[in-house]
């Protein structure tokens, strides 16, 4: 049984690993502030998520176990918080997006002012 | 607010407070309840429901919400695990070729505050990202990775979706 734990976690942590190095991947190879938010936002929260449960899985109390479930639910409770704000902070400092296709945001702000 | 309601909020800062903690001893839980009481009054009126733009009345919890909030997580998990993945494809690909763009998406969400969790949600599904709300006209402004992969349609429908099963959370 404590085998299939370890086993379990470290899988469970190996791969959230690898999430937050595709994420910083992302984060140096992407090309506007946008999209790298996108990388650090999604990929590296799926990562931290991955290697808390794996850590919950692995805690050897249950204290450890609650901790880190509270943390991965307030992860996931701020991340996108953040994310929505660094991003709009940006686009109303007048960075423009690189590349776009669509920007109905724009066109909605235009409207209003 | 009802007196089961703010028994609910009570205990539930308390058993925060015991998983913080992690200490069952009586100096402990007395700190706890002490605490619990302290916070309990600095945000009640949070809690209670508001006449003013807000939601007109507090939902009800029951059987039928609890199932729907336990098929909600494994779903949630999932798409949140699917969104990892693409972003790390994308990002490890030979090269980065992006076509992002942003849409106005309109929702009709009946409250706030499940604005804000839809706003949030669909920051954690594959390929978007809630750069704005517009709260008065219930629009949501979603910045999208790659739009030429997945499409502007494509994304509209995967949000309606998304504001289907968080109907049938909060209704």
């Amino acid at each position: 049984m404590s085998v299939f734990i370890g086993l379990l976690s470290s899988f469970l942590m190996a791969l959230g690993l690898f999430f937050a190095f595709a994420s910083v991947v992302g984060l140096i190879r992407f090309p506007d502030v946008y999209t790298r938010v996108h990388a650090g936002t999604k990929a590296l929260s799926g990562g931290a998520m991955l290697i808390l449960i794996g850590v919950a899985v692995r805690a050897p109390s249950w204290q450890g176990t609650v901790k880190s479930v509270l943390i991965a639910l307030f992860f996931l409770a701020t991340n996108p918080l953040a994310s929505h704000a660094i991003s709009r902070a940006c686009y109303r400092h007048g960075i423009a997006p690189y590349g776009t296709v669509l920007d109905e945001y724009g066109e909605a702000m235009e409207d209003r002012t | 607010m009802s007196f089961f309601k703010a028994g609910a909020l009570w205990c539930s800062l308390m058993v925060l407070w015991i998983s913080l903690t992690g200490r069952l001893d009586f100096g402990f839980l007395a700190v706890g309840i002490a605490v619990s009481t302290a916070v309990f009054r600095l945000v009640w009126r949070t809690f209670s429901p508001r006449h003013e733009g807000g939601r007109l009345e507090s939902p009800r919890i029951g059987f039928a919400r609890l199932m729907a909030f336990l098929c909600f997580v494994p779903c949630f998990l999932w798409d949140l695990l699917k969104a990892t993945w693409e972003v790390s494809l994308l990002a490890l690909a030979p090269k980065v070729d992006l076509h992002s763009g942003i849409i106005r998406v309109n929702s009709d969400v009946p409250d706030k505050s499940s604005l804000v969790f839809l706003a949030n949600l669909i920051t954690l599904t594959p390929g978007t990202l809630t750069l704005d709300a517009d709260m008065s006209r219930h629009d949501l402004f979603v910045h999208v990775l790659d739009l030429r992969g997945l499409g502007t349609e494509a994304v509209r429908s995967d949000i309606s979706d998304l504001e289907a099963r968080i109907g049938r959370l909060f209704s």
